[in-house]
Formats: C-alpha cells, sequence, structure tokens
C-alpha cells in the first residue's frame, strides 16, 4: 500500500448543506430522536459528503469501500444546530498510518455556519483492512 | 423531563433503554445520512465481507446513542462532545441498549463527563457495538 507522502494535511473541496425540516425529520426519525431541538449528529450529513465521498474516489488513496470499517468518531459542538441554516463543512486528511496490515486513515472535518463561525469539529478513524 | 447538574452523582447509572434497530430505519438511516454503501442495505453484499445479513452503520448506532443521550438531557444543546469507539458491528433485526454512568463532574463549569455504551445480546452472548466512550455534557 504505497501512499504520496503530500497525502497528509490535504483537504478536499467543502460541501455544503440546508439543514431544512424535512431532512431534519428523515434524520431525526432514523436515529430515534424524539426532540426537542435537531438531532446533533446530523452534522454527520455535510461530515459525509466533505470527507468520506472523496476519500473513497481518491486516487492517492485507492481505498475500496467495501474494505472500509469505521473505528472512531468524535464531535465537538459549539452550539446545537438549528432549522433553516446552511452548514459549510471541510475535511483534512489528518493522518494515514499502516499497521497489522491495515491502514488508519484519520479525517478531521469542522463544520461552520453562514458566517464563518464553527457550529462543531469532528474527527473519524476509518480502518481499510488489507487483502485476504 | 430534563436532569439538573446537582442531580447527578459520581458512579451513578443513567437510565438505560433499548432499541431494535430495523431494517427499515437502517435504509432510512442510509437515505438521510447520504452513506448508500451496500453494506448497509443489501444482504448479499454483507454476507461477502463475512457478515451474516445487513449491518447498521456505525453512526447509525451513534446517532441513537446521541438520541437516547438527549433524551435523557431534555435539550440537544447540553451535549458538548461525543467520542466513541466502535467495537463490534450491529446487525438489522436486533436490539441495542443504550447506557452510561457519571465519569467525573466538575461543578465550577456545571459539566459532567459521562461513561457510554451500546450494549447487544447475540447468540446468548453480550456485545459491546460501544465501549469505553464518553460523552461531555453541561447542565443548569
Amino acid at each position: 500500500m504505497a501512499l504520496s507522502p503530500d497525502v497528509e494535511g490535504s483537504t478536499y473541496p467543502a460541501a455544503r448543506f440546508r439543514v431544512d425540516e424535512s431532512r431534519v425529520r428523515a434524520f431525526a426519525d432514523a436515529v430515534g430522536h424524539r426532540g426537542p431541538g435537531v438531532p446533533p449528529t446530523i452534522v454527520t450529513v455535510p461530515e459525509i459528503a466533505a470527507g468520506l465521498d472523496h476519500v473513497v474516489s481518491d486516487p492517492r488513496l485507492g481505498i475500496d469501500l467495501s474494505r472500509v470499517l469505521h473505528g472512531e468518531q468524535e464531535y465537538r459542538w459549539s452550539r446545537p444546530v438549528v432549522v433553516g441554516e446552511t452548514l459549510t463543512a471541510s475535511a483534512t486528511i489528518e493522518s494515514v498510518r499502516d499497521k497489522g496490515g491495515m491502514r488508519f486513515l484519520v479525517l478531521g472535518t469542522e463544520v461552520r455556519d453562514e458566517a464563518g463561525e464553527l457550529v462543531a469539529s469532528a474527527r473519524s478513524t476509518l480502518i481499510v483492512r488489507g487483502d485476504g | 423531563m430534563s436532569v439538573r447538574f446537582d442531580d447527578l452523582e459520581v458512579g451513578r447509572d443513567l437510565p438505560s433503554s433499548s432499541r431494535l434497530v430495523t431494517r427499515e430505519d437502517v435504509k432510512a438511516y442510509a437515505d438521510a445520512s447520504g452513506d448508500e454503501n451496500p453494506l448497509h442495505q443489501d444482504d448479499e453484499v454483507a454476507r461477502a465481507a463475512g457478515f451474516p445479513r445487513v449491518v447498521a452503520h456505525g453512526m447509525y448506532t451513534m446517532g441513537t446513542l446521541t438520541s437516547w443521550l438527549v433524551d435523557w438531557l431534555g435539550d440537544p444543546a447540553a451535549l458538548l462532545r461525543l467520542q466513541v469507539h466502535f467495537r463490534a458491528p450491529v446487525f438489522v433485526d436486533e436490539s441495542i441498549e443504550c447506557g452510561g454512568r457519571v465519569r467525573s463532574l466538575d461543578p465550577q463549569t456545571r459539566t459532567a463527563v459521562l461513561e457510554v455504551w451500546v450494549r447487544a445480546e447475540r447468540d446468548g452472548a453480550e456485545v459491546w457495538p460501544i465501549r469505553k466512550s464518553e460523552a461531555e455534557v453541561r447542565l443548569d
């Protein structure tokens, strides 16, 4: 699994997500959120669009999605998400480490509001299982 | 109902809650989150990856844990941080139980660190899809 050295620290194009009522309701139903307010993990939606969606098609990484496991996940919220706002997420590859035939990829994502204020930050560790 | 800082004691268990993981909810989560990995929708794909049937997204399980936590807190704004370790898969058609315990309290900031977990029973044995994980919350 040779890797070009410039991968760590590289960023992907930002993703925008409008927090509309119907999306919030669908997400809340899926995770059993009974209210009030918006489910805090709705920030996963722009996080995936900003990070995972790019990672699995990044030729420098050559990741086969069927071999990806989710190892760890952390969120820090600065404030609750509110209906009607538009969030912008941008992801950075913080580290790539190979260990025991597996690759550990750490992605950091910042989710900001229209004013550029930080709403939440996320850190996701993906584990890519090796061949066989 | 919402919990208050002064109600908390280090070592106290939080009231746990169980939820059946349905295929429909996992499909709804895929659509709502945008994570359309077929591992979470197609039994054949799941079996090819070595699982008995469709696997729930780790983030579905973390989202369910978050809903349980927010339900107990009474307010999403009380949740400051959540960090989880995914230790085992969750399969559709099984029940998961969310729970936790107060690990430490800081009266100055009225914040608490909670240990949180997700447990399931499978073939007569306990499995821990999420364990040794923690949440930081701020309460009135």
